[in-house]
């Protein structure tokens, strides 16, 4: 097993996520996915990525710092995205969870697991 | 000010090391502080006072960094020692001031900010127009209540991406368009993420950077994004940012 298949089975332990993906954040390509059937990974590939670069690219030009995690919420679900620090890092991990999850713990795995991402 | 450079930080920080009882304590606390480290500003600021008890500033960011944890009470302590010290000091009125907004007592915080010149952000005893009467004066109100519980700025956003109202004040810069700009966008690339996926309509995003915490929220046709700091814990940053969702709403036509 791939230290990136690792990651993704680390994420989807978690009770209530559907599905887990490393993703390019230059070119929206899933790297690696774990997902349910019915998430479309190249979809999301796509639309974490085009998220990340626009607001890594906006927010540039502040000094706040770029992004290091972000959290879509829907009634439907959560569309969580942990980034390394490192302003030049690629990858992206990304889950799709139910929006019952417990966020607090899986803020805490992806932050945990980006944070060790090449 | 400009933010100290890491060398800046290293250099205070040997020179601490060297003499204890060096004054240098109060801006490494502060470079701490504004870098996220809370904790290390905290006991810097801690025993920087120990020694320099009639500190004004170190007063001032110890008291920020209580709000910044939530404890309005002990920050209140130290704002009020600060005026007590120096009955002029700008800073420590402006953080009483709203503070005493933040508690709901207007009639408290007016001598402050009065003492400094600053206005009450809407008129709020003499019946002349009441907050919920004029959208702009209770969302200003709301924001400036807001700030020293750690909001650092709030900017609603129309449809088109422009600055409706509000501000979002780092290092003396207004980022208040910049953020605009940055989450009109993500607004739209939420929604089509969460109606691709079949995940409904997106009810709010939240970034973490790397110097503030960012909580994004639709607001009728456009946005509102509200920045706190990153000490304030998140599920605080999401609270304290759907409080002022209800104050924007009828700058763009929503009720309150």
């Amino acid at each position: 097993m791939s230290e990136f298949d690792a990651a993704l089975e680390a994420v989807n332990r978690i009770v209530g996520v559907r599905g887990a993906l490393l993703v390019a954040a230059r070119d929206g390509v899933p790297i690696a996915s774990d997902v349910m059937i019915g998430v479309r990974a190249d979809a999301v590939a796509a639309l974490v990525a085009s998220l990340v670069q626009r607001s890594r690219l906006a927010l540039a030009q502040t000094p706040l710092g770029g992004p290091r995690y972000v959290q879509i919420d829907a009634p439907q679900g959560l569309l969580v995205a942990a980034l390394p620090s490192a302003p030049e890092a690629d990858l992206v991990l990304v889950a799709v969870a139910e929006p019952w999850v417990n966020i607090g713990q899986l803020r805490l795995e992806l932050g945990r697991l980006a944070s060790s991402l090449p | 000010m400009n933010a100290p450079t890491p060398a800046q930080i290293r250099q205070w920080t040997e020179e601490l090391a060297r003499d204890p009882g060096s004054r240098v304590f109060l801006p490494l606390a502060e470079a701490h502080w504004r870098a996220g480290r809370t904790e290390v500003a905290l006991r810097l600021c801690l025993r920087g006072l120990e020694r320099y008890p009639d500190d004004v500033a170190a007063h001032v960011l110890l008291g920020r960094l209580y709000a910044a944890h939530g404890d309005l009470e002990r920050a209140m302590d130290e704002w009020s020692i600060a005026v007590q010290l120096d009955p002029d000091h700008v800073e420590a009125h402006r953080e009483l001031g709203r503070a005493w907004l933040a508690r709901g007592q207007p009639e408290r915080a007016r001598p402050h900010l009065e003492r400094i010149g600053e206005a009450l952000p809407a008129p709020v005893s003499d019946g002349a127009r009441s907050p919920t009467s004029d959208p702009v004066a209770a969302w200003e109100a709301a924001l400036a209540a807001l700030v020293a519980q750690g909001v650092l700025g709030a900017v609603v956003i129309d449809e088109q991406g422009l600055v409706v109202a509000g501000r979002v004040v780092v290092e003396g810069i207004d980022l208040a368009e910049a953020l605009a700009a940055a989450f009109h966008g993500l607004g739209d690339d939420a929604e089509r993420a969460c109606r691709y996926l079949g995940l409904g309509d997106w009810s709010g995003a939240t970034l973490e950077l790397a110097r503030a915490h960012v909580r994004v929220l639709p607001l009728g046709r456009g946005s509102l994004a509200v920045a706190t700091a990153p000490t304030v814990p998140l599920g605080r940053a999401i609270r304290l940012a759907e409080r002022l969702q209800r104050a924007a709403g009828p700058l763009v036509g929503e009720p309150a």
